[in-house]
């Protein structure tokens, strides 16, 4: 199997912003994420929706969004 | 340990529905739709949706870019396939009348659709782009993954598209599993440069319940969770290769 070998990187920041300064600066061509609705109970511990929705309206490369 | 098969999920792209309304805009995504197609061998549908029947209150040449004609619409088609943008990836075209949602929805079960490709627009004349009311809908119902071309991915033009470097963002949510899946199996597919990010939120006072440390003090213990996530990912697709999903993959 041919290893990934991915970069790994912890920011910390508001969801939407960071990943938009990373994709930037790291130059991504693609950007990944999965995306919830937010629900009672779960909302802090998912990529809200709003996050999603944000990054995909400014990215400046396409974004694939998964939904769980 | 054939069970572990069972809990496995291989994303794939059989069936991509490029849902189309002839703009500029919407062909952006083209290339994008080639470069996927071709990497995973899937078959594209391109979807025009006419809007319903107009009545008579509705002016409609006051919204010029609409084609709402039918013989319009696959002329457009025509013009648009013309330029032979999928390369040589099988397609199939559908132009329907209905509620947008609704014939896509249909369209999707219909033709087993395992991703959603589209090119937005951006309102004109705002600062900030809000995403076409199309795209939102499709966004927001849509159950398989979705592939958006916003309005400034459209700022750098490229003929063909470039998956060199491919940010997966995180939560490690239980749901981020699947979409690293997607990130992994992409990354591979274009053997891309793949970076895990993960935006500690410090934010809004909300302490995420699974989150113990909040903040820059959380950055070493994210590093672990990525190195587990990862961890975890490289054992369930060793399982893939060793055990195969229901006796269909081999090593």
């Amino acid at each position: 199997m041919e290893e990934l070998n991915p970069e790994v990187i912890v920011d910390c920041g508001p969801a939407a912003e960071t990943i938009l300064n990373i994709a930037e600066n790291k130059r991504a061509n693609l950007i990944v994420m999965g995306a919830h609705r937010a629900s009672l109970g779960s909302f802090a511990t998912h990529l809200p929706w709003a996050t999603a929705s944000t990054v995909v309206r400014q990215a400046h490369c396409p974004v694939l969004t998964v939904r769980s | 340990m054939s069970s572990v098969a069972h809990t496995l999920f291989v994303p794939s792209f059989n069936n991509i529905l490029f849902a189309t309304d002839f703009s500029q805009c919407s062909q952006m995504a083209f290339p994008y739709l080639r470069a996927i197609a071709e990497g995973y061998g899937s078959k594209i549908h391109m979807v025009h949706v006419l809007p319903p029947e107009p009545t008579l209150q509705v002016p409609l040449d006051t919204i010029p870019e609409l084609v709402v004609d039918r013989s319009a619409a696959l002329f457009a088609m025509e013009a648009m396939l013309g330029r032979k943008p999928f390369g040589r990836s099988a397609f199939t075209t559908t132009v329907k009348r209905g509620q947008l949602w609704q014939v896509l929805s249909q369209q999707i079960v219909e033709k087993q659709i395992d991703l959603i490709v589209l090119g937005t627009h951006g309102r004109h004349g705002l600062k900030k782009f809000v995403l076409g009311s199309v795209s939102e809908q499709v966004f927001r119902l849509a159950r398989c993954p979705v592939l958006t071309v916003g309005p400034h991915a459209m700022d750098e033009k490229v003929a063909t598209a470039n998956f060199a470097t491919i940010l997966f963002a995180t939560d490690f949510s239980y749901g981020s599993q699947r979409a690293l899946s997607y990130a992994s199996s992409l990354a591979r597919c274009n053997k891309s440069h793949l970076i895990l990010l993960h935006a500690v939120s410090a934010s809004m006072g909300i302490v995420p319940s699974n989150f113990f440390l909040v903040g820059p003090a959380a950055v070493d213990e994210s590093t672990e969770l990525i190195a587990a996530t990862l961890a975890s990912e490289r054992q369930r697709l060793t399982e893939l290769i060793f055990f195969g999903v229901d006796g269909g993959v081999e090593s």
